[in-house]
């Protein structure tokens, strides 16, 4: 479990208002409110506001309430693959931009929809799986290109689009390279290479978790430190969120719906998401607003979260 | 008596089922628009909201095993390359 003066240090922040996204086990005082606050309590996975289409591969970023979704294979030849990106409100979809290639299963990254990323990915015949691509909430626009191209990026990556983080990818990679919103710069290389290769975090707090075989380990910024491997495995294409190292989830993949939670120490199991969901996107840059995306041929769309808890400070 | 209420039910997307829901009682959703959830109250009346269609626990497992069938079918179609990024679908027996 996250623990508070980790997270936050000794202070009680004082706020005018709720965070965005705060984490389990934070607290602050809401002035407005006139109470101290914090997230504490069961969570788990509602039905979300169903997708504009099921298609498989599909990326995403952001968070339950602020998402982006780009993407994917209709089943059909790859002229006839969509090009509208959506984005996410909390409750429903809304076509915003168009991505400059048809692709599926790109890497991605973001904290929400105006500032989400995409890099390589299965783009046939030929492919550019080389190629990143930026979104500035009105446009796709080319970025730097990976120095290791990454077909099948199978939804990996983590963090910002100005700081955020790709590792894995078809053939079975395990190099990881970070990006600056320009260009990105080979980093050491994740422990174990994989075609789904999960990112969570920062670039100087980052879990990678091997969807293949549940090979997990953390980056502090110069090296990385083998940690327990998840308990399901395998996750092969399922999907993953959370705000750092130590407060990371992966969920789906294959035929399952089971979640896990790793918290700094080991990997717990979390309430499931209602379906099994394979290659159906997913992110959350917290871990209180996960969302996982919709499948092939089935568009629902499931967001998790952990209720607040409030209390009000009396003087007598 | 058993543990699990079978039926189906169309998902209508935001809050079809709740966080709350989702603490109350047991939930699994599966092809076909089958429902799985827990025998007591709260999983009937969530069911009966959903305008739901109760179904024995075999006809609920005839509905599954043939969408399963169907999209089995459907991969089996598909390109080589379409394969390699998506699973098989698999059989489901449901609880």
């Amino acid at each position: 479990m996250s623990q508070y003066n980790v997270l936050n240090g000794l202070k009680v922040r004082y706020l005018s208002a709720d965070p965005p996204s705060p984490e389990n086990g934070e607290v602050w005082y809401n002035s407005s409110a006139v109470r101290v606050e914090g997230v504490a309590g069961t969570g788990a996975w509602a039905s979300g506001g169903s997708a504009p289409a099921g298609l498989s591969g599909g990326s995403m970023a952001g968070n339950n309430t602020d998402a982006m979704m780009w993407g994917g294979d209709t089943g059909g030849p790859p002229g006839a693959w969509p090009r509208t990106s959506y984005h996410y409100n909390g409750s429903s979809w809304t076509s915003d931009g168009t991505i400059p290639i048809a692709v599926n299963v790109t890497g991605q990254a973001g904290v929400g929809h105006t500032t989400a990323i995409m890099w390589g990915g299965n783009t046939p015949p030929g492919g550019q799986a080389a190629k990143t691509f930026e979104y500035n909430g009105s446009s796709w626009t080319a970025g730097g290109d990976l120095n290791q191209p990454r077909r099948y990026a199978y939804l990996t990556g983590a963090g910002p689009q100005t700081a955020c983080i790709a590792m894995g990818g078809n053939p079975s990679l395990a190099k990881h390279e970070n990006y600056n919103g320009s260009s990105w710069t080979a980093k050491t290389d994740f422990p174990s290479g994989a075609n789904s290769i999960y990112g969570i975090g920062t670039q100087t707090a980052t879990l990678g978790v091997s969807g293949n075989n549940g090979t997990t380990a953390s980056w502090d910024g110069s090296s990385w430190t083998g940690i327990p491997s998840t308990l399901n495995n395998n996750r092969q294409y399922g999907a993953a969120g959370g705000a750092n190292s130590n407060s990371a989830y992966v969920f789906g993949g294959g035929s399952s719906s089971a979640v896990e939670l790793y918290n700094g120490t080991s990997w717990a199991t979390q309430p499931s998401m209602s379906r099994a969901r394979d290659n159906g996107g997913g992110s959350g840059i917290s871990s209180n607003a996960l969302i996982a995306g919709a499948t092939y041929g089935n568009t629902s769309v499931e967001q998790f979260t952990i209720p607040f808890g409030t209390a009000t400070i009396s003087s007598s | 008596m058993s543990l699990f209420i079978y039926g189906t039910a169309t998902n209508t997307g935001k809050d079809f089922f709740t966080h709350q829901d989702r603490l109350d009682f047991f939930l699994a959703g599966y092809p076909g628009n089958v429902w799985v959830v827990g025998n007591n109250e709260k999983g009937a009346v969530w069911l009966a909201n959903k305008n739901g269609i109760t179904k024995t626990k075999e006809e609920a497992q005839a509905i599954v095993d043939a969408e399963i069938t169907a999209a089995q079918e459907d991969w089996d179609a598909t390109s080589e390359e379409f394969k390699e990024i998506n699973h098989r679908p698999i059989n489901i027996v449901l609880p």
